[in-house]
């Protein structure tokens, strides 16, 4: 529960990867996410003026990342089926409302993929059906290894370096929200802590992941 | 309480505000706060990361579907305050009242929508955004000018943003067969920048607006002109 990331970090492939690539560990490798963010601007561009083509290209590049969160945080895979065909939908009727200015179209879709994923938690928590189907359906099981990309293993062991460089109330109350999809005043009962110092917390741990993964400013 | 909000961005950017009266005032805050706006861009483009290495394909099926859904799914226009549909009144004072208001707009745009009606929250905050883009920079500055026949132009326009927003009141009524059209003037010569809309009570975002230009107003044929072609009924300098 310390790193909620872990339990999904399916094989030690990554070394083996990066030797492919002839690329030293440390350094960011090309085709990780941020170039699939640059590709996934292009085609948000060509689908906002109704390109079908484009939109068809831009699933491939964010179906993946849009479906692993949605997994991640409602955890029952009809239900993450669901709301990444929602979310797909959703980016393709909305293309034209996205503003370059306010930051890149990968960012903007996971925003919106996470807003759905979580709304939809928060809906199944208040007919309280959550907990039941996740039990049914089991938690946890990855259905589709081979379909994940060598930049998501890669942006994976990034992200999981990064999270260790944060104290541990900041790292839980991050990850318990992202991936959990707790409020934070859920988040602050879950770990024992004041709901004001936990949003301090994850203000503060965002920050520190920002400036580790080398986010634009 | 202004600090306290400003912490607030983490939170927001992870949706872990579950109390939606409490995200609406942050929402509003947000949309006169230069500091939260830039920081959750960042923070937003921080989260996507926590996503992208938990990235995971979804079955090929999921594909076909939603390949073959979006034939049916209309897309949304592009965000424009002409077609947005907004609250005359409050528009025309608040714009007339300055930079300071841009927050309150938006959140007199907010509240009184049902709680779980957030989607639809979102669409119209969008549609503000254009005006509040505006309104909320650093830079901005207003100036209202006296039309001749008669009620005022007022402009808010900011230089970064290269762009101005324009809203009037109490100018006369015009045949159909007639329209106040924008011109930005300087040395160069004018340039069209549109129309007041119809709705003359609604603001209206014209771009392209650099700090050695004037704004104008022209009484012209409802189709337009390409340069005046009657005096400018008002001329106003927002430097
Ligand atoms: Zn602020």
């Amino acid at each position: 529960m310390s790193d909620p990331m872990r339990p999904r970090v399916r094989n030690a492939g990554g070394t083996a990867f990066r030797g492919e690539r002839g690329m030293p560990a440390e350094t960011r490798p090309p085709g990780d996410g941020l170039v699939s963010g640059q590709d996934a601007d292009a085609l948000l561009g060509r689908t906002a003026r109704g390109d079908e083509r484009a939109f068809e290209a831009l699933y491939d590049v964010v179906a993946a990342p849009v479906h692993g969160l949605a997994r991640r945080v409602v955890r029952d895979p009809a239900m993450a089926e669901e709301v990444t065909q929602e979310v797909m939908i959703e980016v393709w009727r909305s293309a034209a409302r996205y503003d370059p200015e306010r930051g890149g179209a990968m960012a903007w879709i996971m925003t919106i993929a996470h807003r759905r994923a979580v709304d939809r938690v928060r809906r199944e928590q208040a007919a309280g059906e959550r907990e039941a189907r996740a039990v049914h359906h089991g938690t946890g099981a990855a259905h589709d290894p081979v379909g994940e990309r060598v930049e998501a293993r890669l942006e994976h062991e990034r992200v999981r370096r990064c999270l260790r460089t944060l104290t541990h109330l900041q790292r839980e109350s991050v990850t318990l929200a992202y991936y959990g999809g707790h409020s934070y005043r859920e988040v602050a009962e879950l770990v024992g802590a004041p709901p004001n110092t936990v949003r301090t917390r994850m203000r503060d741990g965002i920050i520190r992941l920002r400036d580790c993964l080398g986010v634009e400013r | 309480m202004t600090d306290d909000l400003h912490t607030l961005a983490g939170a927001y950017a992870l949706d872990a505000i579950d109390d939606d009266v409490e995200r609406r005032r942050f929402e509003a805050h947000l949309a006169g706060c230069e500091t939260c706006a830039t920081e959750l861009r960042e923070f937003q483009a921080t989260t996507a990361r926590l996503g992208l290495a938990v990235a995971e394909a979804p079955p090929p099926r999921l594909r076909d579907r939603v390949l073959a859904d979006i034939r049916d799914v209309r897309q949304l226009p592009p965000v424009s305050p002409r077609r947005a549909e907004v609250r005359p009144r409050r528009w025309r004072r608040t714009v007339a009242a300055g930079l300071a208001a841009a927050a309150c707009l938006v959140t007199a745009a907010s509240v009184g929508v049902a709680v779980h009606e957030r989607q639809r929250v979102d669409q119209a905050q969008a549609a503000y955004q254009e005006v509040a883009f505006v309104l909320s920079a650093p830079d901005a500055r207003s100036a209202t000018g006296r039309a001749g026949g008669g009620g005022t132009v007022t402009i808010v326009a900011s230089a970064s943003r290269g762009r101005v927003v324009v809203a009037s009141a109490g100018l006369r009524t015009l045949p159909s067969s007639k329209a106040y059209q924008l011109w930005l003037i300087n040395a160069d010569g004018p340039r069209s920048a549109g129309f007041l809309p119809d709705d003359r009570s609604r603001p209206v975002v014209a771009g392209a607006w650099r700090p050695v230009d004037r704004l104008g107003v022209t009484v012209e044929p409802a189709g337009g002109s390409a340069r005046p072609t009657t005096t400018p009924i008002v001329l106003i300098s927002a430097t």
